[in-house]
């Protein structure tokens, strides 16, 4: 079991048979297949030889590839899901002093490139789904200058940066290195080769690239959904694929067992994350997979892999802050905040000059949990974020807006339990006494001024009109827990 | 009100507050997300049946239950109301 540097050295360890790839539609994409497209890509490499890449997508079919052709060439990669406002996109690019950008669409009209050159799929047999992918050269990089340096052939490690979610305004952009990123994985070939992998997230997420990374590094098949469709059409494409292994937040687990024949996947390892596991989605799909094995992981973009949980219970056992069960450290500190500190301590905010570890080398996961018994139960976040079906609700923004409307003198937004998608946002208004209103008719007001303007996972599912709310005793708002 | 009546009035409440419209043939075998409502509807009407009912048998039976359809739906809430009343 070889651990290695560069992604592309998976294809001198596998047979040039193996499928690496499925494409709905397409078939089975093959290692020698992406290794003789890969020796393809020499001109384009050696433009982006020693430059900082940044790639905006969704489209995993240009994805995958491309990740495999940077890695070990350039000298960065910063990955942006599709998502990411184009308009934002030179921010980004000045912020993580990225000179050439990858995407596809329509996203180079925010730039002026000083030159473009097109990524060919087609040799894969594949056609991206929204629109060819483009590399755009920016006015700051010296396109071919790289090629002529004495140490062009040198390999590089690339640095990794990932956007951080869950943050107010502009995320964080963290740094990690192949290392760190495939810290947890498994790079065992032989067994590799009998998991057909399939994610229901963005592969430019952290969770994604996890599940990109562990199915490349074991050499197993990766099933590569077209993120635009339904979730029908996904499980659809999961069952032609025989996929075998699936990686889903828990919401999305529950509404797969709600709403779609997911029984016939012939799954033989599911793993959750994202979002708070409960015991109740453990035990319906131990009831639904009994073969399966079920791993729930604990990560963050900032900690990279803390802990997989494999007893298909919720929380994790207290015993881990004594003896973790990889070499990542787990402590708690007297808030309840969970902290962890992973040997290759790699990962830097970049840019900022923010120190992601305390002194003792421990990264704060801003989660807090709580000891009940022999094991650790996770309470939510630190700072009051609501986490509604892995979309990360800020309280302090919907209250904004709820002081904002006519006739509330007081709000206050919270999470409450959901067991459809782990959290809900509600939130508590006090009218003002001095409008006279009828409260019924002003509550729905409210929602309705609500989902005029948020987004409908930030609109309160329960609003309460209420004579007061508890201040704590420096005068802020008591968040209710 | 039938507990029936009551979830179905905050299941049309949910649609004519997001702007859906329930498929016309919405009934019993109507599978839950493809009735025009989506998992955040859903969770939204637990939420205000619970605020209702004082009842959210999704998170407190012991048993794991992933409700497919509007019959199994309605069928959890009047097992879980009627377990209680006893």
């Amino acid at each position: 079991m070889t651990r290695f540097q560069v992604l592309r050295e998976l294809l001198e360890l596998v047979e040039p048979q193996r499928p690496l790839w499925f494409v709905p539609g397409v078939g089975a994409i093959r290692a020698e297949t992406v290794g003789t497209w890969l020796a393809r890509q020499s001109p384009l490499q050696s433009r982006i030889q020693d430059h900082n890449v940044l790639i905006r997508a969704d489209d995993p079919i240009g994805l995958a590839p491309l990740l495999v052709a940077l890695d070990g060439v350039c000298r960065q990669i910063t990955l942006l899901s599709g998502q990411w406002p184009a308009e934002h996109l030179a921010e980004v690019a000045a912020r993580s002093q990225s000179d050439i950008v990858f995407a596809s669409g329509p996203a180079g009209a925010h730039f002026e490139p000083i030159d473009t050159q097109s990524v060919d799929l087609t040799p894969l047999g594949l056609a991206t789904r929204d629109g060819a992918w483009t590399a755009f050269f920016l006015s700051n990089s010296h396109p071919g200058e790289a090629a002529t340096r004495p140490d062009a052939a040198q390999r590089h490690l690339t640095r990794w940066v990932l956007p951080t979610s869950g943050t107010t305004g502009t995320p964080k952009l963290v740094v990690h290195s192949l290392a760190s990123l495939t810290r947890s994985a498994k790079f065992d070939q032989d067994r590799g080769g009998a998991y057909r992998w399939g994610a229901l997230y963005n592969l430019t997420g952290f969770a994604g690239l996890q599940v990109f990374l562990q199915s490349w590094c074991a050499g197993s098949c990766l099933i590569l959904g077209n993120p635009d469709d339904t979730l029908q059409q996904r499980v659809a494409a999961l069952l032609a694929a025989g996929c075998t292994a699936l990686s889903a937040t828990p919401t999305m687990w529950r509404k797969l067992l709600m709403g779609y024949r997911i029984e016939h996947l012939p799954l033989r390892q599911i793993t959750l994350g994202g979002e708070i596991v409960d015991q109740k989605i453990l035990d319906a799909l131990t009831a639904t997979f009994p073969a399966a094995r079920i791993t729930h992981i604990y990560a963050s973009t900032e900690a990279g892999v803390g802990f997989a949980v494999h007893d298909s219970l919720a929380g994790f056992p207290a015993d881990y802050l004594l003896q973790p069960p990889v070499d990542v450290r787990i402590a708690v500190d007297p808030q309840g905040q969970l902290l962890l500190q992973a040997p290759c301590a790699e990962q830097e905010y970049l840019g900022d000059n923010i120190a992601l570890r305390d002194e003792r080398g421990f990264v704060e996961t801003g989660d807090l949990v709580a000891r009940r018994g022999d094991r650790y139960y996770f309470l939510g976040r630190a700072n009051g974020t609501i986490n509604v079906g892995g979309n990360k609700v800020h309280p302090e923004e919907v209250e904004g807006f709820l002081l904002g409307c006519e006739g509330v003198q007081m709000a206050r937004v919270s999470a409450r339990k959901s067991p459809f998608t782990g959290q809900l946002v509600q939130a508590e208004v006090v009218p003002d006494p001095a409008v006279a209103m009828d409260r019924e008719l002003w509550q729905r007001q409210l929602l309705a001024a609500c989902r005029a303007a948020l987004a409908p996972y930030k609109v309160p599912a329960v609003l309460r009109v209420v004579d007061g709310i508890e201040a704590t005793a420096t005068g802020k708002l008591k968040r209710a827990n | 009100m039938k507990t029936r009546d009551e979830i179905i009035g905050v299941m049309e409440l949910v649609a004519r507050e997001g702007n859906k419209t329930l498929v016309p043939d919405f009934s019993d075998a109507t599978v839950l997300l493809q009735s025009g409502l989506d998992s955040l509807d859903f969770a939204i009407v637990v939420a205000r049946l619970e605020e209702k009912l004082d009842a959210d048998p999704f998170s407190q039976m012991a048993e794991p239950v992933y409700p497919r359809t509007l019959g199994d739906f309605v069928a959890i809430y009047e097992r879980y109301l009627a377990d209680r009343e006893r």
